[in-house]
Formats: C-alpha cells, sequence, structure tokens
C-alpha cells in the first residue's frame, strides 16, 4: 500500500476536526517505520 | 501512523496498541504524551500525540555517564510499569520468557536470508548458520537463571536512535516494538546501539546496570545482562544480513554492512561460553 499525500492527511484533519486541527499545516518529519508529520496550527505544535 | 511501504510493518503493535501503551506510560513522561487515536475513518490508523523537541542519543554520542545513568534509570521505570500479557495483548514472539523464541526468528530469518541469489549472502548465511548453531546450545544453558526472573514489561526499540535528551531527562520515541519477559531486555538492547559496531564496554555496563539496580531490585540482574547481551549481539548478526537481503542491497556484503566486527565478536563469546 502507498503511503497517504499531504492532501489526504488534509482533507480527514477537514472532515473530522480531530483537536480543532482542521486547516493545519502539515510536513513530513519522518518516514522509517512510522510516518510521522508535524502538524501546526495557532503556535500549536503536533506530532501525527 | 504505521508507514504502509515498511516491509517490517506488520510486526508490531498497531497503532491503536501503541496509543493504550503510552496512554499508560504518561504518568512516568518516559514517552511523548498522546492525545487522540482515530482507528478506522483514515486510510490508516492515526494517532495525535505531543511533538517533542529533543537531541537525539546519536547526536550527543560519544555519550557520557549523564546520559548513561539516566538511561539506566528510565530503563529501570519503564521495566517496573505493570504492563502484562494479562492487561495488553502482545505479539506471538514478544514474549520473552525463553532464550529460544529469539533462535526460532534467526532461524526464521536465516531461511530468508538463503533465498538470495548473491553469491557473498549465501557465504556468510553458511557463517551464520554455525553461529546459530552454536549460540542455541549456549542459551540453553542459560535458560534456568531466565525461568527464576522476575518478568517485566520491555521497549524492544530502546536503541540511541530512539532515545531523547529533554530537559536533562531521558524520553523514548517510536513505541510501536514493545514485549514482556526478561528484565534484562531493554537495557542489554540500549547497550549494543551505544557503539556502531555494537561493541558493549565494561565501563558502560558496569555503570548502567549499577545504576539500574539502585531504581529496581532484581536478583542476579548482572548475569542476565550478559546473558541477554550475548543473545542480542548474536540477534543483531542476524538481523544485520537479513535486513541487506530485504532492502535488495546489492554491493558487496562486507563492504555495506558492519558484519565482519560482529562475526568476530560473537565467534568469540562462543568460544568463551
Amino acid at each position: 500500500m502507498k503511503k497517504p499525500t499531504i492532501q489526504e492527511i488534509e482533507s480527514y484533519l477537514k472532515k473530522h476536526n480531530p483537536l480543532s486541527l482542521s486547516g493545519a499545516s502539515i510536513s513530513l518529519i519522518s518516514e522509517h517505520n512510522h510516518l510521522n508529520y508535524r502538524v501546526e496550527k495557532d503556535g500549536e505544535v503536533y506530532c501525527l | 501512523m504505521i508507514n504502509p511501504e515498511s516491509y517490517r510493518q506488520g510486526e508490531w503493535v498497531n497503532i491503536p496498541e501503541e496509543y493504550v501503551i503510552l496512554k499508560y506510560l504518561e504518568k512516568t513522561g518516559l514517552g511523548p504524551r498522546s492525545y487522540f487515536v482515530d482507528p478506522e475513518r483514515f486510510v490508516f490508523p492515526l494517532m495525535i500525540q505531543e511533538f517533542i523537541e529533543a537531541a537525539c542519543f546519536n547526536d550527543l554520542k560519544p555519550l557520557s555517564e549523564e546520559h548513561l545513568a539516566a538511561a539506566a534509570k528510565a530503563i529501570a521505570l519503564l521495566n517496573s510499569q505493570g504492563i502484562t500479557p494479562e492487561n495488553f495483548p502482545f505479539r506471538k514472539g514478544y514474549t520473552r520468557y525463553s532464550y529460544l523464541t529469539s533462535v526460532k526468528t534467526w532461524q526464521k530469518r536465516l531461511k530468508e536470508i538463503k533465498k538470495s541469489e548473491q553469491p557473498d549472502v549465501l557465504e556468510w548465511a553458511q557463517k551464520i548458520e554455525k553461529v546459530i548453531d552454536g549460540a542455541k546450545k549456549i542459551l540453553e544453558k542459560f535458560e534456568p537463571l531466565l525461568e527464576k526472573a522476575p518478568f517485566s514489561f520491555n521497549f524492544d526499540g530502546a536503541h540511541c536512535g530512539n532515545t531523547y535528551w529533554k530537559n536533562n531527562k531521558v524520553i523514548f520515541l517510536d513505541w510501536q516494538k514493545v514485549s514482556y519477559g526478561d528484565p534484562a531486555f531493554t537495557l542489554a538492547r540500549f547497550l549494543t546501539s551505544v557503539d556502531k559496531t555494537g561493541e558493549v564496554s565494561s565501563a558502560n555496563k558496569e555503570l548502567m546496570v549499577q545504576t539500574y539496580l539502585k531504581r529496581r531490585e532484581v536478583p542476579n540482574f548482572a548475569q542476565l545482562v550478559d546473558q541477554r547481551l550475548f543473545e542480542r549481539q548474536t540477534a543483531d548478526l542476524v538481523w544485520v544480513l537479513w535486513n541487506y537481503v530485504k532492502e535488495n542491497k546489492i554491493e558487496p556484503v562486507e563492504q555495506t554492512i558492519n558484519i565482519f566486527p560482529r562475526y568476530k565478536r560473537v565467534k568469540k563469546l562462543l568460544e568463551e561460553y
């Protein structure tokens, strides 16, 4: 199976809005065993 | 989320299980805080957790006594957590009541290595097969001590690449490999990653064992660590060749992976035991 795209993650966040992260900026930070993304909105930063 | 393109993705806990583990560990500060998990509404299960800004132990090498002692304390705290097969479903092969669990894994990996058509891989496979036979006999002798040990929760991914330094404390990341059993497993796993060739210095081992024992009493701990180090060093020897094959590398084996020093060390240990 292929890795998800940033656009797919953005759409997910927009639709389900977990932790009010709809519209957050997303960047890939590592892709070994885990895919880790930096997710930032309104100064709050999370790892997805 | 788990990388769907990783050839190892089926081996570990899944994301909802990792969320359970991180929630359990939250009070210890040993892992990132986990805030949200969604097992099914995205194409893959996903989790949202604390973003950790910290220094990776691989970037802090050579590690100081302060780093090593802090890692030993963190591992003692981790091993004391009450996560057991009764309250968490460990993957088959991730309960370590016997060293022979590892031997089965090595044999499985060797079978996969032997599918290679590269002559130098097959040559190394022959050497490793002999090592596995010898190591198995030694591990059988180690069993009685392990059977008496107080079993513990382990983080199998506790190598320097997953160990971070934040505000003078250790925090571990990437919790997809956890197990239950041998109380010496996590410490041995960490120790074999301090040097890139897998060499473990007596001074580092002594410092970490003594620091651990100040936090958590485990009978015969030093001997259990030695036994597990022998098992881990053999495991790592098998793993480097297996991983070379799985990553479809074609460059000469000895120039690509650190196999020779590992082989030499395990051969020496086989002779000593």
